[in-house]
Formats: structure tokens, C-alpha cells, sequence
């Protein structure tokens, strides 16, 4: 009995039942706040990711849309309008102005294109099909088209990632009166205001501006929603004599 | 904590779109601000080309070139050709730092910016791709704006692949290259025919002795009145080599008259081909207010000194004491009063007054080379040499003015 007294207790190795649920538990509360957070990250990730997409995807329409309308009315042989010895050349392009073209409200121009044409040429003082330029959004695709000559539109932006809800254009115009029209050849032979007459009176250069607008929204979720604002100064000033 | 720590990665990773867009942010800056100095660029040319004398550093001086004579140069058509030359600015805190280099390349004051903001203005041959030849009237520049001289190199807007060298400046950041042809609004678009106009009375008094010529076939008048000739004195006029002497003196021009005496601006606008207020406030005219008694020694001259190319508006009377301009740069003068000759001087160029002229017997001895206009009486009291020069009422004619934007020649340059 006393040798038996004497053997030494078994070593208890390993953890105990409680302690493995507890520990479970307590792993299962960690492991479910961490997915909760990961859930959340991921969604936040897809929410931006889509933000990120449909801005990049707006705003590189913009951007092209105001590089674009910027230079609007470019004529490569402007410098015929200033002509000391006979009758100035009048600009054949038209900068922006609000046409309506096709669906929807479109910003509609022309612009030489002579010189960067394949093959490129002189210029033929001529609005040529290639040289109509504009900007529609076109209501059954929700997409931004861009005008690549008279009447053919194409896809500015993916319909598949973003819906284009609204595209708008204002032009404002500021006219300034101009001083100077054309020299007559003879000026003794002129009678008073003689040059007031040779101008009809409404010699004016037409400064403007483009204020342009476009509200679009994730085509996977509507919740996502961002809007561009622009504005664009005309470069090529418009002479109305 | 090692899991968290990976969570933690797993979310950095995942933002890295928001890397993506201060990328797209800042390469849209820089694009903006080259497209911008490229715009200054344009904007400080024209006001440079209508401005006075100027330095190496396009700072205004008394006593050197202009802007627009140092680099542009007037060929027989009208047309300009241009100096092989690059003026440039790099945007500092204290503003724009300039080079205007007579040849070649400027050299820019280093800004301290790791990214200056430069830009370059080069002088085009043609006012287009396909043009022929340059154009009269017309010259045609094409800035380059940078938002960087040289880019991850410290900034340094000298170096050979810099925005305003002759390389094509492949290292920068941002580019923009714009063109602008630009118009020349003449000075006088139509210049007089005659050695001397008077919108009324031209009168020789008793004992002078006037020598009037125009040798220029194409005008060929040596006095043209509005009202009559009246010459007690003697009037010595002489044409073109070979041509008569029957309309060398042009007299009862009931046109100009009415002109002259109407209340409006019609004579005026006949030469100058705009209202007076207008032609004052154009950008190349500098205007000399001295009390309505001014003298050209002691306002024109040091006026002319640093603006030698300029038009010079004078607001009330004029004493023409002393020699204003040069065959190579005349002066064009215009004149609110009165212009009275009270000393034996030259002038060179075109002087306009909207009063009476008067040569007084002081200035006997005294010449004018190119032409004389006023919208009064011409009176003569001494003895007078005017001679009509075709050269410079045509240098005028084509090369001062206003330079201003063409409508419609503004594009991205490729």
C-alpha cells in the first residue's frame, strides 16, 4: 500500500476541454471581427475602386473634351485675315457654339485639321467632312460620343463602367468693338465716316467661354456618383464684321 | 499580431489606387502648368514686342533696342524675317526671371525650384505649315512651356535639355507648345501723299524759301492742302526724276477739307484708321502729358530714349527743338495742339498734329525727312527743307504699330 502510495501522479499534458472551448471562443470572436473588417475593406476597396475607375473615366472625357473645344475655330492660314495689300480672308471654321446635332445636346465646331490630316496638306480654306468636330451625349447608351468627322460619332466613354446622366455646355460671349476695319486704298477720296461704313458699324470680336458640366454614375452601383465642372476659354476669338 | 499585421498589408495593398490618383493629380497639374507658362509665354511676348528699349535680362532700359527690333527685321514686302534667338523666363518668387539673348540661347537665373515652371518663345520662318514664305505684317511664335527644367536633376534650367534649348527638351515633365501668329495694326495704314497735308491753309510768308520734294513716284505731291497755297515767300517744289510739276502742289481738296473742319474724327481716322482714343490706348503708343507745353529735348527725346520705336502721343502743344529720330529709326509723333519748328533740327519720320504747324524763322536751316500732317494751317516763316522719304513713311507704315493676336491661329503646336 505504501509503494503504492509512493507512484508518482500522472503528468497532465495538453489543455483542457474548458480551456479549448474558451480558447475557441475567444479565437472566434477575433477571427469574426477581423472578417467583419476585412468585409468592410473590401467593400470600401470595390467602392473606391469603382469611384476611382468612373472619375478616371470622366475626367480623361473632359479633358479631351476641353483640349479640344479650347483650340476650336483654328484656321492654318489665319494670317490671311491680316492683308495690308488687298481684301482680308474671312475664317471658313466656326468655334463653339450649341448645335443641334444627332441625340441629345452636343457641342458642335470645326477646326482645320489640313496640316495633321494623312497624308497632310495645305490647307484649302474649306470646311472639309473630317474637320467637324463636336461633343454629344447620346441618351440611349448613356456615353459620351466624340464627332470624328460630319455626322460620325464614337464612344468617348465605356458605357459598361460608367452611365453619363447629364452632359451640358453653356457659352458665354463678351463682344468687344474693334477699333480698326480695313484700310480704303485712298483716304482723301473717302467722304467723314467712310471707315465707320466700311464696317457697317459692328466690327466686334467675340471673346467666350465654355461652361461645361458632366454628372455620371457607376453603371454596378448607383450610390456612386461624381460630377466634373469646366471651364473652357476659347482661344480662337471670333471676328463678327 | 502577426494576422493583424497582414491585415495590415492586405489593406495598404488594396489602396494603392489612391496612389494611382495623386499620380493622375499631379500629372494633371503639371500638364496645366505648362499649358499655363505656355500662355504667359504668348502674352509677355506681345506686350514685350509693343514695348521700349530692353536689356539682356528684357528689362527696360534707356538708350538700347526694342523687343521687336532686336529680333525682327523688315524686308522690302513687309513681311519680317527674325533673329536665330530664344528669349525665355523661369518663373521665380519674385516673378518672372527673363533672357533676351541677342543670338542663340538665354541664360536663366537658376529659381531654387527643384521643378521651375520656363518657358521659351521661338520665332517661326512661316506663319504656317505650308506657307510659302513669311507674310507681311504677320510674325508667327511658338512658346514651349515647362513645368520642369530638366527633371530629377536639381532643377537646373541651363542645361543643354533644358525647355529653352534647341533640343527638343524630351526630359521635362510637363510640355505644352503653343503657336500664335501675330497681326501688325499699322501705325499709319495710310500714309499721307504728300511731302506736307494740311487739312486747311498752306502759307509761305514774305522772305522765306521752302524746298519741298517727293521723289516717290507713287504719291509724287510735294504740298497738298484742303484749303489754298498761299506763297508770298518762295516754294522750291521738286518730283520723281522725269515727272512734271502740275501735281506737285495740290490745293482746294473740298474732301479733306470737310474732313478737317467736321466735328468728328474723320480726319484722323482717314490716316490712322481708328478713333484718336482708340490709337492713344493701343498697346505701342506712349503718351508724353506735359502741361500742353511740351518740347522734344525736354519730353519727346528721353521718351523716344527708351521706347525708340514706339508711336508717341503728345497731349497738348509741341516746340520742336532739337533732331527727333534716324533714316533706320524715325519717329511717328502725333501731336494733340500745335507743333511749332523753333530750331534749325532734322526730324526723321512722320509728325500728325490736329492743330496748327508753324516753322518758325528760328529754324531756319532746319529739315523734315519724311512727312508732315496736320489737320490745320501750315504757316512759314523761315526757311524750310522737307523732303517726302519713301523709306521711312513706308518703315513706318510697316513695322510700327501694335502687334496683336490673329484670331483663329491659336492650336497646339505638335
Amino acid at each position: 500500500m505504501l509503494a503504492l502510495r509512493r507512484l508518482p501522479r500522472p503528468v497532465v499534458r495538453g489543455l483542457s476541454i474548458v480551456e479549448l472551448l474558451v480558447g475557441i471562443a475567444v479565437g472566434m470572436f477575433v477571427l469574426a471581427g477581423a472578417t467583419m473588417v476585412t468585409a468592410n475593406q473590401m467593400s470600401d476597396n470595390r467602392k473606391l475602386l469603382l469611384e476611382a475607375q468612373i472619375q478616371q473615366d470622366m475626367r480623361a472625357a473632359m479633358d479631351i473634351i476641353v483640349r479640344d473645344v479650347r483650340r476650336s475655330g483654328y484656321w492654318s492660314n489665319a494670317y490671311k485675315s491680316v492683308t495690308p495689300a488687298s481684301l482680308p480672308q474671312t475664317n471658313p471654321y466656326s468655334s463653339a457654339g450649341i448645335l443641334p446635332l444627332g441625340v441629345g445636346v452636343a457641342l458642335a465646331y470645326t477646326t482645320s485639321r489640313d496640316e495633321d490630316s494623312s497624308p497632310a496638306h495645305a490647307e484649302t480654306d474649306a470646311v472639309e467632312a473630317n474637320e467637324w468636330n463636336g461633343f454629344q451625349l447620346n441618351s440611349s447608351s448613356n456615353a459620351i460620343e466624340v464627332q470624328l468627322g460630319n455626322g460620325n460619332f464614337q464612344q468617348l466613354t465605356d458605357p459598361s463602367v460608367v452611365k453619363i446622366t447629364q452632359l451640358t455646355a453653356t457659352v458665354n460671349t463678351t463682344p468687344i468693338n474693334l477699333p480698326v476695319c480695313a484700310a480704303p486704298p485712298c483716304a482723301m477720296t473717302l467722304p467723314p465716316n467712310a471707315l465707320n461704313a466700311a464696317c457697317g458699324g459692328q466690327s466686334r470680336l467675340m471673346v467666350r467661354t465654355v461652361d461645361l458640366r458632366m454628372d455620371g454614375e457607376a453603371v454596378h452601383d448607383a450610390n456612386v456618383k461624381r460630377s466634373i465642372v469646366s471651364t473652357v476659354r476659347l482661344r480662337n476669338d471670333q471676328v463678327c464684321q | 499580431m502577426v494576422m493583424f499585421f497582414v491585415m495590415a498589408m492586405v489593406a495598404a495593398y488594396t489602396n494603392r489606387n489612391l496612389i494611382f490618383e495623386q499620380r493622375t493629380s499631379a500629372n494633371s497639374y503639371r500638364s496645366t502648368q505648362a499649358l499655363g507658362a505656355a500662355e504667359a509665354g504668348i502674352d509677355w511676348t506681345v506686350a514685350m514686342i509693343n514695348g521700349g528699349s530692353i536689356d539682356a535680362t528684357c528689362a527696360g532700359v534707356v538708350g538700347g533696342s526694342s523687343f521687336r527690333a532686336r529680333y525682327f527685321n523688315l524686308e522690302y514686302d513687309g513681311s519680317f524675317t527674325h533673329a536665330d534667338a530664344w528669349p525665355s523666363c523661369t518663373m521665380t518668387d519674385a516673378g518672372w526671371n527673363c533672357g533676351c539673348p541677342n543670338t542663340g540661347k538665354a541664360s536663366l537665373v537658376a529659381s531654387g525650384d527643384d521643378a521651375p515652371v520656363v518657358f521659351r518663345v521661338l520665332f517661326e520662318d512661316k506663319p504656317s505649315k505650308y506657307a510659302t514664305k513669311a507674310y507681311p505684317g504677320v510674325v508667327s511664335i511658338n512658346v514651349r512651356g515647362c513645368t520642369s527644367a530638366l527633371a530629377g536633376q536639381g532643377g537646373n534650367v541651363n542645361d543643354v535639355n533644358a525647355c529653352h534649348r534647341t533640343t527638343d527638351a524630351a526630359r521635362v515633365d510637363g510640355q505644352a507648345n503653343v503657336r500664335v501668329a501675330l497681326g501688325l495694326v499699322s501705325a499709319l495704314p495710310v500714309p499721307p501723299v504728300a511731302t506736307l497735308t494740311a487739312g486747311g491753309n498752306i502759307t509761305l510768308n514774305g522772305g522765306t524759301v521752302m524746298q519741298a520734294s517727293n521723289t516717290d513716284p507713287n504719291t509724287a505731291a510735294a504740298l497738298h492742302a484742303g484749303g489754298v497755297i498761299t506763297k508770298v515767300g518762295t516754294l522750291v517744289a521738286s518730283g520723281p526724276p522725269g515727272g512734271g510739276t502740275t501735281d506737285l502742289e495740290l490745293q482746294g481738296d473740298s474732301a479733306m477739307l470737310g474732313m478737317a473742319s467736321a466735328a468728328d474724327a474723320s480726319f484722323f481716322q482717314a490716316f490712322f484708321g481708328m478713333l484718336p482714343q482708340d490709337y492713344q490706348q493701343q498697346p505701342a503708343a506712349i503718351g508724353v502729358a506735359c502741361g500742353g507745353a511740351c518740347t522734344a529735348s525736354g519730353s519727346v527725346a528721353p521718351m523716344l530714349a527708351s521706347n525708340p520705336t514706339r508711336v508717341v502721343w503728345v497731349n497738348g502743344n509741341l516746340d520742336v527743338d532739337q533732331a527727333l529720330g534716324t533714316a533706320a529709326t524715325p519717329v511717328m509723333i502725333v501731336v494733340t495742339g500745335t507743333v511749332s519748328f523753333s530750331q534749325p533740327v532734322t526730324v526723321n519720320g512722320v509728325i500728325f498734329s490736329t492743330g496748327n504747324m508753324t516753322w518758325q524763322a528760328s529754324a531756319t536751316g532746319g529739315a523734315v525727312i519724311g512727312a508732315l500732317v496736320t489737320q490745320a494751317n501750315f504757316v512759314a516763316d523761315g526757311n524750310a527743307v522737307l523732303a517726302y522719304d519713301r523709306g521711312i513713311v513706308r518703315r513706318i507704315q510697316q513695322s510700327y504699330g501694335s502687334f496683336v493676336r490673329v484670331p483663329g491661329s491659336w492650336r497646339i503646336a505638335l
